[in-house]
């Protein structure tokens, strides 16, 4: 729907908890691969003695929210959405 | 055209390998199969060792029965080490996941941490299992010969003894180079312990007996 109607997402910034064990390359390669990402930048915010707090930034052209909303569920757990931005198409 | 299959196989089991490192890196399972394998294998070699010796000293001179006795024993611990591997290890990782759900107050259904310690709990129960299986079943491989008729029954004694004292000082090694200390030192005090069993055997069992 959002092809037809050229808008998409195109950034979004996520707030999510990971367990330490996980590391955040393989989560950054993974959601680099998905279609329509371009860029992802991932700070560790705060460590605790089991999970690390993360921000996530994903910017790119007509990202699929839902399927990069299953990725980071598989790696960690999504806290909230802080921040979306939609564009037109350029 | 077979060509293509074979890299394309090749590029597949190696992305089903790095994935299976990934898991193992996430659920710190490296360390406990290394330890389940030291410990089963030498606990293979020995018990074998110490039937062979046993056996010898009882004057038995027939290799069906150190065949037959030492493929059940064998069996009989892979099976008990698989299930109480399965077992406890399942019951310590399930342990770990739910303590991080509670960290996290999520569920991890489905989650890599997840997957990577049902991968932990299978790879430890195979480990557990395989281990002193093969070390008991290589150090009763002589006999094998033995009863073909290839070397006396001495001769399958003495190689069986032989290479069980090799197996338990290479464990030895191993442990030796994971410590990062002295791989020659380590592979001593695990000969040690076999020649020990070897001792026990002469002066408990024997012909008076």
């Amino acid at each position: 729907m959002s092809s037809n109607s050229k808008i998409g997402v195109t950034k979004l910034t996520l707030d999510v908890l990971k367990p330490r064990e996980v590391k955040i390359t393989d989560l950054a390669l993974a959601l680099g691969e998905i279609k329509g990402i371009e860029n992802v930048e991932i700070y560790v915010t705060e460590v605790d003695a089991k999970t690390e707090t993360l921000k996530i930034t994903i910017s790119g052209w007509d990202m699929p929210p839902d399927e990069i909303e299953e990725l980071v569920n598989k790696y960690g757990s999504i806290r909230s959405i802080d921040a979306v931005v939609v564009s037109k198409k350029r | 055209m077979s060509n293509r299959l074979i890299s394309s196989l090749k590029s597949y089991l190696l992305e089903k390998f790095e994935n299976l490192q990934d898991l193992l890196e996430i659920s710190s399972a490296g360390e406990i199969l290394r330890r389940y394998f030291v410990m089963n294998a030498f606990d293979g070699a020995l018990t074998m060792l110490g039937f062979v010796v046993g056996a010898y000293i009882s004057g038995s001179k027939n290799p069906n029965l150190i065949l037959s006795a030492g493929l059940s024993a064998s069996y009989a611990m892979a099976i008990s080490g698989f299930v109480g591997a399965l077992i406890t290890e399942k019951a310590e990782r399930e342990r770990k996941v739910k303590e991080l759900e509670r960290a996290m107050f999520t569920k991890l259904d489905n989650s890599l941490i997840d997957k990577a310690s049902d991968t932990a709990v299978v790879l430890a129960a195979l480990t557990d299992a395989l281990a002193p299986m093969l070390a008991a079943l290589t150090s009763a491989s002589p006999y094998i010969f033995s009863r073909m008729g290839l070397i006396s029954f001495d001769v399958a004694t003495f190689i069986s003894v032989s290479i069980t004292l090799a197996l338990v000082f290479c464990l030895g090694l191993f442990l030796g180079r994971v410590s990062k200390g002295n791989m020659i030192l380590y592979g001593f005090y695990m000969l040690l312990a076999g020649l020990a069993v070897s001792l026990l055997m002469f002066l408990s069992t024997g012909p008076d007996i």
